[in-house]
């Protein structure tokens, strides 16, 4: 025979009070951590967004790394200021002579050096080719995983050469500006059919006349001789 | 508490758009009014399904932690302190997991905080037998009678929070009550 309700009932109005109650919880100390896991954290990616940037790229963006690690070097020993190679005892001539050697020199004469040559034009090669298959994608409705797969990482190599000597020429950097965009676009494509959405893509890709400037880009890029 | 936390309070569901939009932008001192607004409530499940004040303590850091880690992903189709408790469930199964343990009886009344209800008189041994057998229910049937019974939940609460129908939320009620009748059938006799 159980327990009858009234008493059961009281009973378990009882544990409402009794059973586990809960004390005044530590709201102040609770938030220090919830505040430095969240919001401070956040605040260090946000700043160091390189940081980000490298934990998802592969392949040219590793080499990509590599080449800011040489470009600085190369910037900072290369081209002295004219105050410090006077006072070495060289002429500032001699100095912006230097800089300007042929070797040294990107794809419009940017003082980009030679790895950002090679890095930009298999960059420029390989966004060709993933946007000369948008409007496959778009007449099929859907883009395929590998294709948005690759658009994101392209999307970061993007912003790493934005962030590059390869940037310093004016025509290019306006190209990967136009790139970013699009390629983000693409990047946040939903994983179900939008056909609309790729429509929106591949008009923004013709309104800025994306490919021909892409394969002009392409065409301009000296093969580069150095190591 | 701030004075948006209490207005929060009031009317959970004022200003609370904005503040999980600023919350988003990085905005620190509206993460600290929304916490104000849920985290009593967070931590009285959580100190309820552990028995354990520091592991409560810690659910609820982790708790928020997570929440405003995906809270670009909530979209408002249930109310927040619903989609909190979820997480809530959730973390608090997963510490209870790892820890795996239940303090004695005698130390829970002794470093718990009852208040005494007005004119009912409980009898201490069947205060703990009650109390040891809801913490031998299987999972999903203690926590559906802490929420409930003693929590006040709402079945449609509980169910989106342990990710069940209502109508399942209803008969694992039944069946707990039911279970917890049969432990304390030593008492009925009396």
């Amino acid at each position: 025979m159980g327990m009858d309700d009234d008493r059961f009932e009281r009973l378990m109005r009882d544990a409402a009070h009794t059973y586990h109650a809960p004390p005044e919880p530590p709201l102040d100390a609770m938030w220090l951590r919830i505040e430095g896991e969240h919001f401070e954290k956040s605040a260090r990616v946000q700043r160091w967004v390189p940081a980000r940037w490298m934990r998802s790229t592969v392949g040219i963006a590793a080499s990509l790394l590599v080449g800011v690690g040489i470009g600085r070097y190369w910037s900072d020993h290369r081209a002295p200021s004219p105050a410090a190679s006077a006072a070495n005892g060289r002429m500032p001539f001699d100095a912006a002579a230097s800089s300007a050697r042929p070797s040294s020199i990107g794809p419009q004469g940017n003082g980009a050096p030679a790895l950002y040559q090679a890095t930009t034009t298999r960059y420029l090669d390989q966004t060709t080719a993933l946007l000369a298959a948008l409007p496959r994608e778009a007449r099929a409705g859907h883009a395929d995983v590998q294709f948005i797969d690759q658009a994101r990482e392209l999307l970061s190599t993007t912003r790493l050469l934005l962030d590059s000597p390869a940037a310093s020429d004016p025509k290019l950097r306006t190209l990967f500006d136009d790139l970013e965009l699009v390629l983000a676009q693409i990047a946040r494509l939903p994983a179900a059919r939008d056909r609309a959405e790729m429509e929106l893509i591949k008009e923004a890709l013709e309104q800025r006349d994306l490919l021909p400037r892409l394969r002009s880009a392409v065409a301009d890029t000296p093969i580069s001789t150095d190591d | 508490m701030t004075h948006a936390a209490n207005v929060l309070r009031q009317d959970h569901r004022v200003d609370e758009p904005q503040l999980i939009a600023r919350v988003l932008a990085g905005d620190r001192i509206a993460g600290r009014e929304l916490y104000d607004a849920h985290a009593p409530r967070v931590f009285r499940l959580a100190f309820r399904l552990t028995g354990d004040a520091e592991l409560a303590g810690e659910c609820t850091q982790e708790t928020f932690i997570r929440a405003f880690r995906q809270l670009d992903r909530f979209r408002g189709d249930s109310a927040l302190s619903t989609w909190l408790h979820r997480i809530t469930v959730s973390v608090a199964s997963n510490g209870m997991r790892k820890v795996k343990r239940f303090r004695a009886r005698e130390a829970d009344l002794e470093e718990a905080h009852p208040i005494e209800a007005a004119g009912e008189a409980i009898e201490p041994d069947l205060r703990a037998r009650l109390a040891q057998a809801i913490d031998e229910l299987p999972e999903i049937y203690r926590m559906t009678v802490i929420m409930h019974d003693l929590e006040g939940y709402t079945h449609s609460e509980i169910g989106a929070a342990l990710g069940v129908a209502e109508g399942t939320c209803k008969s694992r009620l039944a069946i707990a009550r039911g279970k917890l009748r049969a432990a304390l059938a030593d008492f009925a006799r009396e």
